[in-house]
């Protein structure tokens, strides 16, 4: 399934996956967007007689606000600005499957390690604000039976996370490969017409690219703000 | 006969299950919707958020049969 490049770099030979790849050239994209965002038009936001530009800027970051304060309680003005790089990096992720590039995200190693970015931090907010025998004390809660199991439902944590991203977008891809075969195969025959043959995908990428990225970006979020939110309560 | 390839395949009998409760989930909020229309912006966003997390429960299958099949 995972194809392997070689890659000769100061002098040894180094055996990476194609999705690193990808993936290394997109962040170094976005990095420079930003950069360029940030030197040419952020430095020139004013306080009264704001542009176009500035107004749509200030409601995104209002509405993220918003949402993360709903969602985790009163840290969530800290949390947003790691809501907002996760959406960023998901949303480009996904939507480059609509050039032909494989995505990133259809990669267990690369939803993992988001994933254990969400269990890092849920665990230091956990212990900064309850402290160790605070924390642990809290698994003997309602009832000391269920301990084992809350526990167990606590390590589980980053392997559900990163499954369900790698299942969902894993399944998108092999649908969208599955249709490009069989399309080619219909047109050698001369059963459906190029024109069809080259608008039916179209349709398709519309659910599964564009909507399972966005869902799955929202359902992420979501999931790391109810638990670091639970964490700290 | 590879045992993998039936694991594989008993795997993602999961499914049903799933398809199960998500199609009970929405005819509920269905219900609920035809009982007060004023409130359908709030019910579709539980009802979204209930069906992508009980999904996971059939990705968990769909994952393990990909394990089976690819990997030795």
């Amino acid at each position: 399934m995972p194809t392997y490049v070689d890659i000769e770099l100061f002098g040894r030979t180094f055996n990476v996956r194609e999705t690193y790849i990808s993936s290394t050239i997109l962040v170094l994209l976005l990095i420079a967007i930003t950069i360029i965002i940030r030197v040419f038009f952020i430095s020139r936001f004013t306080l009264d007689k704001p542009k176009p530009f500035q107004v749509v800027v200030e409601y995104i970051l209002e509405t993220l606000d918003k949402f993360t304060k709903g969602a985790a309680g009163h840290l969530g003005s800290k949390l947003s600005p790691y809501i907002l790089a996760l959406g960023f990096f998901i949303i480009t992720n996904g939507w480059v499957e609509l050039f032909g590039i494989r995505t990133p995200l259809s990669d267990l190693s690369v939803t993992a390690a988001l994933a254990l970015i969400t269990f890092f931090l849920i665990n230091y907010y956990g212990f900064r604000a309850k402290g160790v025998r605070g924390r642990l004390a809290s698994y003997l809660k309602p009832n000391p039976i269920m301990a084992p199991f809350k526990f167990i439902s606590d390590m589980i944590l980053p392997v559900s996370l990163s499954c369900r991203m790698f299942g969902n977008l894993m399944g998108g891809y092999i649908v969208m490969g599955l249709l490009y075969e069989a399309l080619i195969g219909l047109v050698k025959k001369w059963v459906v017409s190029v024109v069809v043959a080259a608008a039916l995908p179209g349709i398709f990428a519309m659910y599964f690219t564009i909507f399972h990225a966005a869902v799955q970006f929202y359902i992420f979020s979501v999931l790391s703000l109810t638990f670091i939110g639970e964490a700290t309560d | 006969m590879n045992l993998a390839l039936l694991g594989a395949g008993i795997a993602v009998l999961t499914g049903l299950g799933t398809g199960l409760g998500m199609g009970y989930a929405t005819g509920k909020a269905a219900e609920a919707v035809g009982r007060q229309p004023e409130a359908s912006g709030k019910i579709n966003s539980i009802l979204l958020i209930g069906l992508a997390l009980s999904e996971s429960c059939a990705i968990y299958g769909l994952v393990i049969a990909i394990l089976l099949i690819f990997a030795k």
